[in-house]
């Protein structure tokens, strides 16, 4: 597998930006007042997906070289890449003007050149929210697809990995928020209800463990897929894969929930919420590193 | 008054690659790397040995040529294309060198080369072919293992083992449609 560090980090940043914009409209259900989540996935979602956007420019071959030729990235409709390259292209700055519509004016040197920016943000707030959330769901969404459609690497071709990174997004996105809210909360001794989001991260988590488990179970089927699958659960992969992955990202965070509900203890949750964000990178990099290619071995 | 016009002569080009001949000398790899210039530990054609259940004869692998590429699917920039005589090529021009096509490719016919920036592979030895030539590995094939066809020419001895059935591609089921067809077994 051609692809290293850059590209898994891109997929977890990438993931992450998106889900901290789907949990930012998730908290903006709540009322009209704008709250420390939503300020906060809002906030976050730009930055964190133009730097791993970044990162994928460095990883490509020709990107320090002769970075004109990035145009060409937007040419081949058949490509995922090319999808990829749209949608974040969009996102990018939908993100940042969704972010400018809801948070406060920054310092007073800061906050006199985009002042124009954020009047008009702040007008389209609304069809900001709508945008944003469908750039947000196509970003968590393309990069599954973009490994899923070649034939070469029997464990990737699945659709549920599409669904996967979908939902590690939701779940790593939502940790990122309540992370920054609560840290954001602190400084402004301010009330923080870590606990409110439980219930919902955890169904996400639930859901995303059952995605897992189908993914893995099914990517078994081929010869291939059954290195692919015994590297991971059984082989060189599976420390990582058992303890970051599922334990760390998905059956810890749950019980880290449950502890804390129960002991009122923000500590334990804290560590739920980082344990998500860990399982999430590794999940990625696993993704990566477990592919087997389909043809091991040429055979008549 | 009459008009000649000269028609552009058309070419299907694909590889017979015949296993009866083939004794793995590798002499093919050689011509090939010197030829293209192939960077050190990465590989545009090479002998695959026999493995016990899998291939029973050393098969010569390299760029399948594929009607249906994945390659060329996933290529965002249309760097890699194929040309209407069937080869695949990079426009080393246009590549932005994502590796997209290394990533697609079943066959693993590709490399990365880390100087120029992009992906590489077998282009048939396009160059000498437009000039009328053989690719490296076809004229230097001792055995005469491996020829050059053209589906496109109905007088074309090595299409018509194509035709016939007698050369067959590998791994149709990957559905990629290879242009690189094996003559197997006696």
């Amino acid at each position: 597998m051609v692809w290293g560090w850059q590209i898994a980090w891109y997929l977890f940043l990438g993931g992450l930006g998106a889900g901290a914009t789907l949990t930012s409209l998730l908290a903006s259900r709540a009322g009209p007042r704008v709250g420390t989540i939503e300020r906060a996935g809002a906030t976050l979602a730009g930055p964190v997906v133009a730097f791993g956007t970044a990162l994928l420019i460095f990883d490509l071959g020709m990107g320090r070289r002769e970075p004109w030729r990035l145009v060409y990235l937007y040419l081949n409709w058949e490509s995922p890449m090319t999808w990829g390259t749209w949608i974040l292209t969009l996102f990018i700055p939908i993100a940042l003007l969704h972010a400018l519509s809801i948070t406060g004016p920054l310092g007073p040197r800061w906050e006199r050149p985009i002042a124009p920016v954020r009047r008009v943000a702040v007008r389209a707030r609304g069809a900001l929210k709508v945008v944003a959330g469908v750039l947000a769901l196509s970003t968590a969404i393309y990069t599954g697809v973009l490994l899923s459609v070649p034939p070469s690497f029997p464990l990737l071709s699945s659709w549920l990995l599409p669904m996967l990174f979908l939902l590690s997004a939701l779940s790593t996105g939502m940790s990122a928020a309540v992370v920054s809210g609560y840290v954001l909360a602190r400084r402004q001794r301010a009330e923080f209800d870590l606990h409110r989001w439980s219930r919902i991260h955890i169904g996400l988590v639930v859901m995303e463990l059952v995605v897992l488990f189908a993914w893995v179970t099914l990517g078994a089927a081929s010869p291939a897929g059954g290195d692919s699958v015994q590297l991971l659960t059984s082989g060189a992969l599976a420390p990582v894969f058992w303890v970051v992955v599922v334990f760390g990202g998905l059956v810890g965070p749950v019980l880290a929930h449950v502890a804390t509900a129960a002991s009122g203890n923000s500590r334990v949750a804290l560590a739920g919420e980082a344990g998500v964000l860990a399982g999430g990178l590794a999940l990625r990099y696993l993704v990566l590193l477990a592919a087997v290619p389909v043809l091991v071995g040429p055979a008549l | 008054m009459s008009a000649t016009t000269k028609t552009a002569v058309r070419h299907q080009y694909a590889l017979v690659v015949d296993t009866n001949k083939c004794i793995g000398c590798e002499a093919c790899s050689v011509a090939c790397r010197v030829e293209n210039d192939v960077p050190d530990g990465h590989w545009r054609s090479r002998i695959m040995p026999p493995t016990s259940g899998g291939a029973k004869v050393p098969l010569k692998w390299s760029c399948m040529h594929c009607a249906d590429a994945p390659c060329v699917r996933v290529c965002p920039t249309k760097a890699t294309y194929r040309r209407a005589d069937g080869i695949v090529v990079i426009d080393a021009a246009k590549c932005v060198g994502c590796k997209y096509c290394i990533v697609a490719c079943p066959y693993g016919a590709r490399y990365f080369d880390e100087k120029k920036g992009i992906p590489d592979k077998c282009d048939l030895c396009v160059d000498r072919v437009d000039a009328g030539l053989e690719p490296a590995c076809v004229q230097t094939c001792v055995g005469r293992a491996l020829a050059l066809a053209d589906l496109a020419d109905p007088k074309d001895k090595n299409a018509a083992r194509i035709r016939s059935g007698e050369a067959i591609p590998l791994h149709p089921e990957l559905g990629t449609r290879p242009s690189v067809y094996y003559v197997v077994g006696k």
